[in-house]
């Protein structure tokens, strides 16, 4: 029986000398407590660590790499275990350095409008140091209450705002990088343009594969004086998508512009009942600024979504009613739960002038597959999220999820698109890069990888394929408990 | 060097009518190349760099030439590798707002196809000096950047994608030409200022913006050092949006511009001349502004260095530059700026030191050689260890501009 399968263990002079750097309570070695560290919010893929780690200082990092680094022990690093594409997915032979106890705000500095923080301090905890001042931090990943910073970096997150204001990699301005030697390295810091490589802007979205950020420089911004949130209904999602394209056009860019079709509305109306206009599509925008240049956007905005056909146009009267329709969007895929009883989410990019015909591709695959899509996602960067839905107690309906979740991939690749926007290649997409980089630039990525570590001991099997690893099917969904305590999101 | 076999091979791989044999003028900081060559395509680059790698040629990677007094002399210069025939655009969708380039296209050669491509007029918000002149190759290899970064940023915020050539002649890419993707390690963003020394870039995704309808500026005069700090934070709190916010010194000129539509520009002028003391520059003398900020500190002699500094020592780093009798153009929205000052040790390794006391770096553009060590700040050991990796990772032979990264390395 597998329960009985006695799982490799740390040799006893690695374990040993991990305590003497974190103490005995930092080293977790049973079995059960490894176990809890098996697999991220991707729980389809699950690996017992050899240990897990859980260091508190930039200090105990090195220390701790440079014992595993002389025992040639790989490492994964991981936040708050959040990600969607397996990218802290433990190694059967190496060890979980969980950077979660690592959770001090190290300086607040708005003078000079910088946060510097431990890796474990959440997305949301930066925003909430700032915002008394009137200050924000842009990037908002919808796990962002419990999803880390050193998360943030690694995946290089985005989240509904990041149309405009950019993702996580132009608001980070310096880090602390502890290398899988064990040796520490400083890049930018709080001033811009440093000396020498760009290498901060490699290691930002890097997926823990070039060593551990252990802590991080961040770029916070005064909060706009104005914003105005439309809802828009459409009769269908084509016709959203054609007012997506148009907003676009027209040289306007919101702050944030996401979608959601009709079975995500229904979820989310049942769950959280936003309030939305009926429709078979939602369009919601937001755009800030001065009150002169919110008003300006709001009705070039409105204008596309009437010519696109739109059924209503509703802008939020007040900051109550506009938390109202953010909190359909944020719940959409907690909703799920209530239409479906298992979900796998997809992460697709496509150029925004393809959204309507693409939406179109993924109804027909779901049709063919006989599988429920629902689409919810961030409409002006055309960065996807069909959620395929499931039944695992239906024989043959996990399989035939994840082979449409893949068709979908191709559909999106087959126009121009990448196979992620914002949760990762990691261990799920690891085996499909070969469909969006031949060998040459996967080589040129691997050359990266050796320059920063020669021995792959930093989160092995992530991001580049290997011959060993690839030929399994992608990822399926199974809830992950942070989720189903409602602590989390999937955005 | 290169001998009459080498010349041959050259002729043979990139055409006889791409190579010629250099002359004074194709000196790279002091370095007479032998040859200057021009392969028509990204093939033929791939196979002179090749070859050139077989033969432990150095290559030095060349755009429109505008930034070749940039940096460190290379070590070596056999062969002066031009992307200037790497001319197409290679794609345009205006809905998308996502352009395709090759290496060699400058500018206006990209806005005029943007043009042709119909519908609202858009373009790469990439304002550097001499960006009429320069390949956009040749700028993101340089991380060149104008007033423009206060709000589209740098190379880094419009770089979607990027091919380019290692010195054994791999032709690789990353990234795409959408304009979001986490897809696999970032290379473009690596490339972006490594100064020809890591790979050849061949062809860039670019990230376009919608050129606004309508521009103002503002202007104040008389700005002190002391009043940069508060000047600094007001103008990021306005809720006029900056795209640009330079300081003349010694003028004492602070520019600012806003866009949108003609009434949002004008209103957010408005507002902003309220905020600052300044006034609204009406046209002819809002464009001599700018070009004098587009000047500034290139035009003249001396050093050039480029500084950078945490926002809340812009006023620190004007007293310094001030007693310094430089010229500058500052960044007041950012910390950044370039400083022009005595081509000598002593004000160069002061300024150098000053800026470094304030928690920033100083990076040489146009120094003499023998100056740099002063003029320039020295990463961290730890930081070269990395670069001379990357560097043996990626052009372990130093077949690429050697040495012109300076601080020693390969």
């Amino acid at each position: 029986m597998a329960g009985r399968m006695t799982t490799p263990e740390l040799p006893n002079g690695v374990a040993a000398a991990l305590r003497r750097v974190v103490g005995a309570a930092g080293v977790l070695s049973t079995p059960i407590a490894r176990r809890a560290y098996e697999c991220d919010a991707l729980t389809s893929w699950r690996t017992t660590p050899l240990a897990v780690v859980l260091p508190t200082t930039t200090e105990e990092v090195a220390a701790v790499v440079a014992v595993l680094a002389a025992a040639g022990i790989p490492f994964v690093p991981r936040g708050a275990g959040t990600g969607l594409s397996g990218g802290a997915l433990p190694s059967t032979d190496g060890v979980v350095i969980g950077l979660q106890r690592m959770r001090a705000i190290l300086s607040v500095d708005l003078a000079n409008e910088r946060v510097v923080v431990q890796p474990g301090v959440t997305n949301l905890q930066v925003g909430a140091a700032v915002a008394g001042a009137g200050y924000r931090y842009a990037p908002d990943p919808s796990s962002q209450r419990v999803c880390t910073i050193g998360g943030n970096v690694a995946e290089n997150s985005g989240g509904a705002h990041c149309l405009k204001l950019g993702f996580t990699v132009h608001h980070v301005t310096g880090c602390t990088l502890v290398r899988s030697d064990g040796s520490v390295l400083q890049l930018g810091g709080s001033a811009l343009d440093p000396c020498g490589y760009d290498a901060l802007g490699v290691v930002v979205g890097s997926e823990g594969t070039l060593g551990i950020v252990t802590e991080v420089v961040l770029r916070v911004v005064p909060r706009p004086p104005a914003v105005e949130t439309l809802v828009a209904a459409f009769p269908s999602p084509a016709a959203a998508g054609s007012a997506v394209a148009a907003i676009i056009a027209a040289g306007v860019t919101p702050v944030a512009l996401e979608m959601m079709d009709r079975t995500a509305i229904e979820a989310v109306e049942s769950a959280v009942h936003p309030g939305y206009p009926a429709g078979e599509a939602v369009l919601l925008a937001e755009v800030e600024g001065s009150r002169v240049r919110c008003a300006d956007e709001l009705e070039r905005v409105r204008s596309a979504c009437r010519a696109a056909g739109a059924s209503a146009c509703r802008v939020a009267a007040d900051d109550h009613e506009r938390q109202r329709l953010w909190s359909g969007r944020r719940a959409a895929f907690a909703a799920m739960g209530r239409i479906s009883r298992h979900y796998y989410v997809q992460d697709g990019v496509i150029p925004r002038t393809r959204l309507a015909e693409v939406l179109d591709a993924i109804r027909a695959l779901a049709a063919e597959h006989r599988l429920r899509v629902a689409n919810v996602f961030h409409a002006g960067d055309g960065n996807l999220h069909p959620l395929v839905l499931y039944d695992d107690r239906v024989r043959g309906e996990r399989d035939r999820a994840g082979a449409l979740a893949t068709r979908i991939l191709d559909a999106c690749l087959a126009v121009g698109g990448s196979l992620t926007g914002e949760h990762g290649i990691g261990r799920d997409k690891l085996c499909q890069m070969p469909k969006l980089f031949g060998p040459a630039d996967q080589q040129a990525m691997h050359r990266l990888r050796t320059a920063f570590d020669p021995r792959g001991l930093a989160n092995p099997g992530k991001v580049l394929p290997t011959p060993r690893l690839c030929g399994e099917s992608p990822g399926i969904y199974r809830p992950h408990p942070v989720e189903r305590a409602g602590l989390a999101a999937r955005w | 060097m290169i001998g009459p076999d080498g010349a041959r091979a050259l002729r043979r791989l990139a055409g006889a009518g791409a190579v010629r044999a250099a002359g004074p003028a194709d000196s790279v900081a002091g370095r007479v190349p032998a040859y200057v060559v021009r392969p028509p395509a990204v093939d033929a680059l791939a196979a002179v760099l090749a070859a050139a790698n077989d033969r432990d040629w150095a290559v030095v990677p060349r755009g429109a030439g505008t930034r070749m007094d940039w940096g460190a002399p290379p070590a070596r210069c056999d062969v002066v590798l031009e992307t200037r025939a790497l001319r197409r655009v290679l794609a345009h969708v205006p809905g998308d707002h996502v352009a395709v380039v090759e290496a060699g296209v400058r500018a206006p050669e990209l806005d005029e196809r943007l043009r042709a491509g119909g519908g609202p007029p858009q373009r790469l918000m990439l304002d550097p000096r001499g960006a009429q002149r320069s390949t956009l190759g040749g700028a993101a290899a340089a991380a060149a950047a104008g007033p423009g970064r206060h709000r589209y940023g740098t190379w880094r915020d419009v770089l979607l994608g990027a091919r380019f050539v290692l010195a054994d002649g791999t032709v690789a890419r990353a990234g795409g030409t959408v304009v979001k993707n986490v897809a696999g390690y970032d290379l473009g963003r690596l490339l972006l200022g490594s100064r020809g020394t890591l790979a050849v870039l061949v062809e860039l995704a670019v990230k376009l913006h919608p050129l606004p309808e309508a521009r103002a500026t503002v202007v104040v005069e008389g700005v002190e050092p002391g009043d940069l700090v508060s000047l600094g934070a007001g103008l990021r709190r306005s809720a006029a949006d900056v795209t640009a916010a330079e300081l003349l010194w010694p003028e004492g000129q602070l520019v600012l511009r806003v866009e949108g539509s003609p009434a949002v520009a004008s209103a957010e002028a408005a507002d902003l001349a309220r905020e600052t003391g300044g006034r609204l520059a009406p046209p002819p003398v809002a464009d001599q502004l700018w070009s004098r900020v587009s000047r500034r500190p290139w035009d003249g002699p001396g050093a050039i260095v480029q500084v950078a500094v945490p926002l809340a020592e812009v006023g620190q780093l004007a007293r310094a530059v001030a007693g310094l009798r430089g010229r500058a153009a500052l960044g007041l929205g950012l910390g950044t700026g370039g400083v022009r000052l005595e081509a000598a040790a002593e004000p160069l390794a002061e300024l150098r030191t000053t800026v470094e006391r304030l928690g920033g770096s100083c990076r040489a553009l146009r120094v003499p050689p023998e100056l740099a060590v002063a003029a320039e700040s020295r990463p961290s050991p730890a930081a070269l260890r990395l670069a001379a990796e990357l560097r043996a990772a990626y052009d372990p032979r130093s077949t690429l501009s050697p040495g012109r990264l300076g601080w020693g390395l390969p």
